[in-house]
């Protein structure tokens, strides 16, 4: 069976439900002719309030579901539907708004809950396109298979090294000692490390080895093709890293601002009605 | 020199476990190259780390190059290596021990920082992944959570339900229940802005009429009737029509559906009433423009005077060009006065509509035509024209007729000459008097002469000359009873109509465009008689006016682009039967 990604799902399921409950909100935002204008306070407005509310404790629960390793939909349907619905609060929220904004909760909520489906759209959009730069950048290794033979690398290192003058030894030493992978979110999202003490040791190995003679000559020499390929690692591991880090940064925007829209949306609620 | 060497590791459980070797070496060397006499494989321990010299009980350690021999953490280039010395060279601990019988050192060494392995030093080093950076998705969202909940909701409401932190914040230029406000109050309520119990009194129940009531205590209902009143607006919150929170303009509803919800079928929302509400003559009206006729904006009913007193009135439909008569009792002929080159006191000329229509102050209406501005100057009054330019007063009939009285006694009396009229057997001439006193019997002749001139002449002026050209002029039933005080004619009032449609609203200026001329809707030069109305039907106001869906080149209308919400055009409160529509002039 062809791969089937979140968009597609189930033949454009979701995306099919969608269209309609737009269409469907549309419709009615068109035909109400409420006196006075539409706005959030009428028999359409509040239809329209209590579906976008269902719709986003809905939404919410997928952080729930996600966790949940059982039920009759299997996950990809759930994030398909999560998805394809999450747009559809786009228009019933507006509508519900009638395009009224202003300095206050409400618009708080709404503004919240664009945030939330944009940052989901970036989501999307990097669900679809990192794994495969994941799997590209790692081919048949995993990351812990390469941290193995960095380690073994390292030791290989150390132990040429120990009969090689003092400062080679010591900048192997160092390579292998402060060699760090990813660190800060900066650090992590770029995927290098300016100060990577590898690199040193091996701009170290280039300059001292030309004053080497005889057998540290070609010892050093080994020594360099190890810490070459040590590199070679690390930039395949720091990439990875990289890559899981844009996997998972959208949702430190996506999950928190869900939550606080939660609240909003509870004191919207609340302060329609207790000030009716 | 011979050293007895021992390499010390420990057991599981901690034990020394001593392994003992010999070196046999001139001045050996302590170094992790391969080629020292005691070596370290290590990379923390320099290549050459240092020398032991001397002989038996004298042996001395020097430190090579940089590399250094730490005792208790202190750094030492040179030491004497007596039993019991401990020094480190890197991650070794050596302790210098008695030495055996022909031995002349007895070293122990002993590992103890090992080298970690390269995975766990690259895990502790590194960080991986975001969340191991220490920021946490979780903390976050409850941060967000609980700030947006005590801004938002917490403060507000304990604000709203407790009286002393609403004494607190009554007098803060910000009220912690701010962020609710919806939207912009209406201009006149803004002032409210950072009061929102002022009308939101109780918590989830919707904004009373007492709340509005408050200052708007003395308002009239929307209605004149009160039994209409509360029929129509009892159970009607004044808010339900009234949206607040909308932007600064009024809180007043400008949709049809708000007129149509009765006006569409208004026999059956006046059903229920009682007396003439329930026989109420008012038609449906529907969209302005509406296809069909039946739910269109109905033809106009004018409102005529029909007298003789002021509230006698009645509406006649435009069709209906029978009973659509003005009866001004005035006769004014539009199209003889429209004629071009009239016969003019200064020569000819064309009059204009304006010549006698001249727009009020505000041009949404115009001044009343009177006599004496407009009609006078062609239309004089003078009755004796070859003696004197002298014209009776208009206005009344008495002033006139006692004018004409006093003028003919003082002919009489100052033997004027007047004899433009054959007064037959009565003698103008008062014989002269020799002592300059008039007689009994020639006064009475005066008099007599006086009163018949003026009769005479009266009759002439009103009945066939001047005042019946415009005017419904009798003879006086008073004055042909006998009695000789009253004038012997009489004027019927004249009734000039203000509008004959006082329920519609309509600004003259705002219909004056560059192409719009009086003629296109009043059609005055063909109006020979002064019962025509020179009204438009509603057919002239579609042309250019639209129901409430736009129309190109048609101006889109409400019911309130004409009308008030139950108010005449002067904007008083409608009564079941207007007590007045014009000016009355007697």
């Amino acid at each position: 069976m062809r791969h089937q990604s979140l968009l597609e799902y189930a033949n454009y399921r979701y995306f099919k439900v969608a269209t309609l409950v737009i269409a469907l909100a549309i419709g009615v935002y068109v035909w109400d002719k409420p006196p006075g204008g539409p706005n959030g306070g009428t028999w359409v407005g509040y239809g329209l309030g209590s579906v976008g509310a269902l719709l986003i404790l809905w939404l919410l629960w997928f952080g729930i579901r996600k966790r949940r390793y059982s039920g009759t939909v299997p996950l990809l349907g759930w994030l398909s539907a999560h998805v394809y619905l999450g747009v559809t609060l786009i228009v019933i929220a507006t509508l519900h708004a009638a395009f009224q904004v202003g300095l206050n909760v409400h618009t708080l909520a709404y503004l919240l809950m664009l945030f939330v489906i944009f940052s989901g759209f970036y989501g999307v959009y990097v669900y679809l396109q990192v794994p495969r730069q994941l799997t590209d950048n790692l081919g048949d290794e995993t990351r812990s298979s390469l941290l193995l033979k960095i380690s073994d690398l390292d030791k290989q290192a150390r132990e040429l090294a120990l009969g090689l003058p003092d400062e080679i030894n010591q900048a192997v030493m160092k390579a292998a000692q402060d060699t760090r992978i990813g660190g800060s979110w900066r650090r992590q999202l770029a995927g290098t490390d300016p100060r990577c003490a590898t690199a040193a040791a091996v701009r170290k190995l280039e300059a001292l080895g030309k004053t080497l003679r005889g057998e540290d000559a070609s010892t050093n020499q080994r020594l360099y093709t190890l810490l070459l390929r040590k590199q070679e690692h690390l930039a395949a591991v720091r990439r990875d890293v990289a890559y899981k880090a844009r996997l998972d940064l959208w949702l430190y925007f996506h999950v928190p601002a869900s939550v606080a829209l939660l609240a909003a949306l509870i004191a919207h609620v609340v302060s329609v009605f207790f000030y009716w | 020199m011979k050293i007895q060497l021992v390499k010390v590791t420990r057991s599981r459980k901690g034990h020394p476990i001593r392994a003992e070797g010999t070196v046999d070496a001139e001045s050996p060397v302590l170094g992790r190259g391969a080629h020292c006499a005691i070596h370290f494989s290590d990379p923390r321990v320099a290549l050459e780390h240092a020398s032991i010299s001397g002989a038996a009980g004298a042996c001395r350690a020097s430190a090579i190059g940089t590399a250094a021999l730490n005792v208790d953490g202190r750094r030492a280039g040179d030491l004497a290596l007596t039993p019991g010395t401990k020094f480190e060279i890197g991650p070794y601990l050596l302790a210098v021990e008695e030495p055996p019988a022909g031995c002349d050192l007895a070293l122990s060494y002993e590992l103890l920082l090992p080298l970690p392995d390269g995975m766990t030093e690259i895990a502790a080093k590194s960080r991986l992944s975001l969340d191991a950076t220490g920021v946490s998705k979780r903390s976050l969202a409850w941060l967000g959570f609980f700030v947006i909940l005590a801004l938002f909701l917490a403060l507000p409401v304990f604000n709203a339900t407790t009286p002393v932190m609403r004494a607190l914040t009554a007098d803060l230029k910000i009220s912690p229940d701010i962020a609710w406000n919806p939207g912009p109050l209406a201009s006149p309520h803004q002032w409210l802005t950072y009061d929102c119990g002022a009308c939101h009194r109780l918590p989830f129940q919707r904004v009373r009429d007492n709340e509005c009531l408050k200052c708007h205590e003395n308002m009239p209902g929307h209605v004149h009737d009160q039994t209409l009143q509360t029929a129509l607006f009892g159970a009607t919150r004044c808010a339900e029509c009234h949206l607040e929170h909308q932007g600064a303009k009024a809180p007043v509803r400008a949709d049809a559906l708000l007129c149509n919800a009765c006006h569409a079928d208004i026999k059956r929302a006046l059903a229920n009433m009682k007396g003439a509400l329930a026989e109420t003559t008012l038609e449906n009206v529907g969209e302005f423009d509406a296809a069909d006729a039946a739910s269109r904006h109905p033809e106009f009913r004018l409102t005529l005077w029909r007298g003789p007193k002021p509230e006698d009135v009645v509406r006649v439909k435009q069709s209906n060009k029978a009973a659509l008569v003005e009866t001004s009792h005035l006769k004014f002929p539009h199209d003889t006065h429209l004629k071009p080159g009239l016969k003019g006191p200064d020569g000819r000329e064309t009059m204009k509509c304006g010549s006698c229509h001249a727009p009020d102050s505000g041009e949404q209406g115009f001044v009343p035509v009177s006599m004496e501005r407009h009609c006078l100057r062609c239309h004089e009054l003078r009755f004796e024209p070859a003696v004197t330019s002298r014209q009776v007063p208009h206005g009344s009939v008495d002033d006139a007729w006692l004018l004409l009285q006093e003028f003919y006694a003082n002919v009489s009396l100052a033997n004027v000459a007047v004899d433009t009229v054959d007064t037959g057997a009565v003698e103008r001439r008062v014989p002269a008097a020799s002592e300059a006193i008039v007689t009994e019997e020639q006064r009475r002749r005066a008099l007599a002469f006086a009163r018949h001139k003026a009769q005479q002449v009266g009759a002439d002026l009103f009945e066939k000359r001047v005042c019946v050209t415009c005017h419904d002029v009798r003879r006086s039933d008073a004055a042909a009873g006998g009695d000789k005080s009253a004038a012997p004619w009489t004027v019927a009032p004249v009734h000039v109509a203000k509008s004959w449609l006082p329920h519609g609203r309509f600004d003259h200026a705002k219909h004056k465009t560059a192409q719009s001329e009086c003629k296109d809707c009043h059609h005055a030069e063909r109006s020979h008689k002064s019962g025509d109305v020179l009204i438009p039907d509603i057919a002239s106001c579609r042309t250019c006016h639209a129901g409430t869906t736009p129309i190109a080149g048609k101006v889109v209308s409400t019911c309130i682009s004409c009308h008030g919400y139950h108010l005449d055009a002067s904007g008083a409160r409608i009564r079941p039967n207007p007590a007045a529509f014009g000016v009355i002039k007697q």
